[in-house]
């Protein structure tokens, strides 16, 4: 009851927050979108071209020259343009002597004004982005990605992962910490090595194997199987059903520290469920400390029923 | 890593060598990118359709070089290579900081990192630009090479290898947890499961022609887990075995995306996946003797109390009761084959005013193959009176998964969105086996095996499942301040298996999403999912969640940032018997300060409750002090006991990290960094002890760098790990140790 209230309050709270916060800014939001000129115009009489952006834009074109964008001169014969692929025509903006509300600007435009110009030309592999929960939230391209301040080479990206993803995702920074983890914090692994932030079809922006298997199993490969006899949850909901995916104080990231606990939660006698109850002969007191130690290829067999090998 | 730009005057010869030789490394290191990367390249630069029949030419990058640039062979090159070395000092756990943290004494490579961009790109013959960084080498846990390079619009390649070790030895992990009572008292002190196992993944991508019409895709990736382990088998006892543990995969994707017209691209991929199983299995010692000098193993589980491996498992004499459960030997070797090809079709359009498409059809058909199993026991199980037994035979299996998913967005305003997607997921997993086992039977370990009876038994088996999953949300820009989403989801599940199950699952889903921006720099989300289903597959799968996500950050100057989460998970399955309930609470805020290049300051705070509880029945003589009368379903199957299952692992995380730069020549940096957690659980196995559910792990941290002459830096960096359990030891060996890793390293930038 209490998390209902609480869940309940929290978007009245937001709600209110946000009437009186857009009662102050309404006047600058509209200033900035003002500011956010048409990206797109067919004249090409509106193009100045980048030799004279550079002309005041001196850093940001020298910057350039390694940035992946750049080969957007090497379109048409080397008669693509770069500067106003992204901001737009730039005459207006030149013509009043470099006027900031005349050119298209990223910082001042809205989420999804910023990512409806990005996705201009990457929407090929970022479809439908705008339906990702990233999209969804407000998360534009550019919070993650800076095409001129750029800290990581590879793909533009404001801050290296995970630093970048732990900036939002404070939650994980913490799960990660844990005793047992996944080596993100040690650099062999990336957060987008398991999750797609520009979306996929799964839950969670979670990647998944080609032959659409966990995620997990690309390196985890010995526990995809397919196996005569299968461990049916690991196929049906998941390695997360007794594996944390991040972090957890237990060893093997487990949810419980006991395994013979974990494995009781399923297998207890019920109605309704096919998995098997413990028998009568594993007296929890003898020796069957760990149902593991006997049941060891838990994820999956060809040759054993009970998993014994 | 500090990088100086300097132009050295001195003959390149020496330097371009060393760069082809740093260059032929990491090629030769091997190298990747994973496969979104690569796609995500192959879209990274088209020009915008609008603007490029008519806009003007644009400069050939011919932005002369700054006098600081090494330019060579008409590139700007940087580069930077660290050498040093870890002194590692530890106490305490030697198993358990290995398992942790795993940092060794000796020389390493720490560091190397080599960028050329090309000073006029249209001039550049192989490559306009190549980047490619390395550290961990020599003798770390972690080794990590990536290499990109790319020319133009002619191709993209990203590549990527990583070696990691996996060391494992947390003792309380699969224990017998051999009471203290026993005579004799012979502890186990090592997990059963210890794995000293070492992956390799590489991963190349190459995309050519990445912006054109038409783009090609190729990609290779090989992993091989290999290395020793142990494992266990039960034959009356349980034996340790040694897991010689070999799998490798080799996956090879072939891609095409056609720009078919403006707004709109087809994608055919082809996957290849090729797994090869190669681990065998062998006993891990033979550490007494029969009367007559046969070694024999007693396995792990030695005990009086419980009586195992026998009542009275060494004679007056220290020679093994032959009639004992025991292993003489054994191995096994199980080498599996599994082939899995995929073929996906995808494609994307926004070429319809308003709407926006994507979908995929991926089907895929895998066959695992186990052509040779042979297992041969020797020993004596006193149960059944086998004294030896061979197993040989075969199995193959499939598994064919077909997946459909198609996504539809209308703009039916410009602040009013309806999405739809509906996904559809079917796999069907039949499996066949044949074992031939030949059985024989004896007496005594000292008898020789007799009486063989041979038979032989097929079986067949399959699970499938066929999920169908329909999304639809409508989402409206009330203000440019704040957006609003409600949407409803029904899933589908029916899961079949051999046994004759038929299991319908229907599941409707509430969804609600709020993103609003106060200012252009606070943004808050605030995400509800709610979910009611009909039926659960296992106990623990929820019929009732609901999720709530909470998400702010709040940046009111380029310097200051503030962000917090709270994640709330609330589950059940609170039927009768079951009684599932699960929470997952978690709330968390961080802050970065970095006013200037002199100075910063990194903070983070977090608490996570993890909580569950489920009824669970056992057995057990005597039983534990928590235990409490099953329901009746678990007395009927011989299950009287019931426990509560609870678990709660309340984690709290601090972190503080500041940069600190008094001068240009010298860097500070240091942090804290720690996690506790004081959980509890109700404990079946009155041997067991807490372990890590109560435990602190805390890590400070201190790093100093100055630059001691022109491209020189010298580093020193400390890290100290300390783990502590705050439960009792349990009958296995202590699990606290405490770390100092001193690092000293040399970094040349040129």
């Amino acid at each position: 009851m209490r998390t209902w209230l609480s869940a309940a309050a929290i978007p009245v709270l937001l709600i209110g927050l946000s009437v009186s916060a857009s009662a102050q800014t309404s006047g600058t939001i509209k200033s900035h979108a003002a500011t956010s000129s048409s990206a797109k115009s067919d004249n090409p009489a509106d193009y100045v071209g980048s030799e004279t952006c550079t002309t005041c834009h001196a850093d940001e074109a020298k910057k350039f020259d390694s940035n992946p964008h750049s080969k957007l001169a090497l379109e048409h014969g080397g008669k693509g343009n770069t500067c106003e692929s992204c901001h737009g025509p730039g005459k207006a903006h030149v013509e009043s002597g470099g006027d900031a509300t005349k050119i298209f600007q990223f910082a001042k435009a809205t989420p999804k004004a910023a990512d409806s110009q990005c996705l201009t030309c990457h929407e090929d592999t970022h479809a439908n982005f705008e339906r990702t929960s990233h999209g969804a939230a407000g998360v534009s391209c550019i919070t993650c990605h800076s095409s001129h301040n750029a800290k990581s080479d590879a793909n533009l990206l404001k801050a290296a992962e995970p630093q970048l993803c732990y900036s939002c995702h404070t939650d994980a920074k913490a799960a990660f910490a844990q005793p047992f983890h996944h080596k993100v914090n040690e650099g062999l692994m990336k957060c987008s090595d398991c999750h797609n932030p520009h979306g996929t079809f799964e839950d969670k922006l979670l990647k998944s194997s080609a032959d659409q298997n966990a995620v997990c199993t690309k390196c985890h490969a010995e526990t995809a199987g397919p196996f005569v006899y299968e461990h049916p949850p690991l196929k049906t909901e998941g390695c997360t059903s007794c594996h944390f995916a991040h972090g957890s104080p237990n060893p093997r990231l487990l949810t419980r520290n006991n395994v013979n606990s974990l494995c009781l939660q399923c297998h207890t006698a019920s109605v309704n469920f096919t998995a098997p109850g413990t028998p009568s002969f594993h007296n929890q007191a003898n020796q069957y400390q760990a149902c593991t130690v006997c049941h060891t290829q838990i994820h999956g067999s060809n040759a054993s029923s009970i998993f014994f090998k | 890593m500090i990088s100086t730009s300097v132009t050295l005057p001195l003959s390149s010869c020496f330097r371009s060598a060393r760069l082809i030789s740093a260059m032929a490394l990491c090629l030769a290191a091997g190298t990747t990118a994973n496969a979104q990367a690569a796609s995500q390249a192959a879209s990274t630069t088209t020009p915008q359709p609008g603007n490029k029949a008519v806009a003007p030419a644009a400069p050939d990058n011919d932005t002369p070089p700054a006098p600081g640039d090494n330019i060579r062979f008409g590139y700007m090159i940087h580069q930077s290579l660290e050498l040093g070395g870890h002194i590692a000092d530890y106490s305490g756990s030697g198993a358990v900081y290995d398992t942790m943290v795993n940092l060794q004494s000796g020389p390493r490579i720490l560091n190397q990192s080599l960028d050329m961009h090309a000073v006029h790109p249209s001039h550049a013959m192989l490559f306009d630009t190549l980047t490619t960084s390395s550290f961990g080498y020599a003798g770390d846990p972690n080794s990590v090479s990536l290499l990109n390079f790319s020319k133009g619009r002619v191709y993209d390649f990203r590549g990527s290898f990583r070696r990691d070790r996996q060391y494992f030895d947390y003792d309380l992990l699969d224990n017998p947890l051999i009471p203290p009572a026993s005579t004799p008292f012979i502890p186990v002190l090592d997990s059963p499961h210890l794995f000293n196992t070492v992956r390799r993944m590489t991963d190349l991508n190459l995309t050519l022609a990445p912006l054109s019409i038409v783009s090609a895709r190729f990609g290779y990736n090989h992993n091989i887990s290999e290395g020793p382990s142990y494992s266990t088998l039960h034959v009356g006892t349980e034996a340790l075995l040694t897991q010689n543990w070999r799998n490798a995969t080799d996956s090879w994707t072939g891609g095409l995306d056609w720009k078919i017209f403006k707004h709109t691209t087809v994608s055919y991929d082809q996957f290849v996946s090729n797994y090869k199983g190669d681990t065998t299995w062998g006993l891990a010692g033979l550490d007494y003797q029969l009367a007559n000098g046969t070694p024999v193993s007693l396995g792990i589980d030695i005990s009086s109390v419980w009586k195992t491996p026998c009542g009275a498992p060494l004679t007056a004499s220290g020679a093994v009761n032959p009639t004992c459960n025991a292993f003489l030997s054994y191995n096994r070797y199980a080498p599996t084959r599994t082939l899995v090809p995929s073929e996906q079709l995808r494609f994307q359009s926004t070429d319809i005013p308003h709407f926006s498409l994507n979908g995929r059809l991926l089907y895929s058909s895998g066959t695992s193959n186990l052509n040779n199993f042979n297992e041969l026991f020797n020993g004596y199980e006193s149960r059944t009176g086998f004294r030896e037994s061979l197993v040989t035979g075969s199995a193959s299996t499939r598994r064919v998964n077909v997946n459909g998913d198609l996504s539809l967005a209308w703009q039916i305003t410009p602040t009013v969105t309806a999405t739809n997607l509906f996904d559809f997921w079917d796999f069907r997993m039949p499996g066949t086996n044949s074992f031939t086992e030949t059985d024989y039977t004896g007496t005594s370990l000292l008898a020789p095996p007799s009486n063989p009876v041979t038979t032989t038994t097929p079986d067949y088996q399959f699970i499938n499942q066929k999920t169908k999953t329909n999304t639809f949300i409508v989402a409206w820009d009330a203000t440019s301040l704040a957006r609003f989403s409600i949407g409803y989801r029904y899933r589908s599940r029916i899961i079949t298996d051999a046994g004759g199950d038929f299991i319908p699952i229907h599941e409707n889903w509430g969804i609600s999403g709020m993103a609003f921006r106060p200012t252009p720099q606070w943004r808050v989300n605030f995400d509800v999912d709610a979910m009611y289903a009909d039926n659960a597959f296992t106990r623990i799968s929820p019929r009732h969640m609901e999720h709530y996500r909470l998400r702010s950050s709040y940046k009111p100057q380029s310097w200051l940032t503030f962000s917090g989460a709270v994640n709330i998970r609330e589950a059940s399955d609170n039927v009768q018997t079951v009684n599932h309930l699960e929470h997952n609470r978690s709330y968390s805020l961080g802050s970065s300060i970095s006013p200037n290049e002199k100075w910063s300051i990194d903070m983070n705070y977090g608490y996570d409750g993890v909580y569950s509880s489920t009824i669970e029945c056992y057995t057990s003589t005597p039983p534990p002090p928590t235990a409490t009368t099953a329901p009746d379903v678990c007395v009927a199957a011989g299950t009287p006991y019931a426990s509560t299952g609870y678990y709660n692992a309340p984690t709290q995380f601090g972190s503080f990290g500041f940069m600190l730069t008094p001068e240009k020549r010298i860097h500070l940096n240091g942090g804290y960094r720690v996690s506790a957690v004081n959980g509890n659980s109700d404990m079946i196995n009155i041997r067991q002890v807490n372990g890590s559910l109560q435990s602190v792990y805390q890590s400070p941290y201190a790093r100093f760098a100055v630059d001691i002459a022109k491209n020189w830096a010298w580093k020193a960096d400390y890290n100290y790990h300390d783990y502590g359990e705050g439960s009792p030891i349990g009958p296995t060996a202590p699990r606290n140790f405490r770390g100092n890793i001193y690092t000293l390293a040399v970094n040349y930038s040129f």
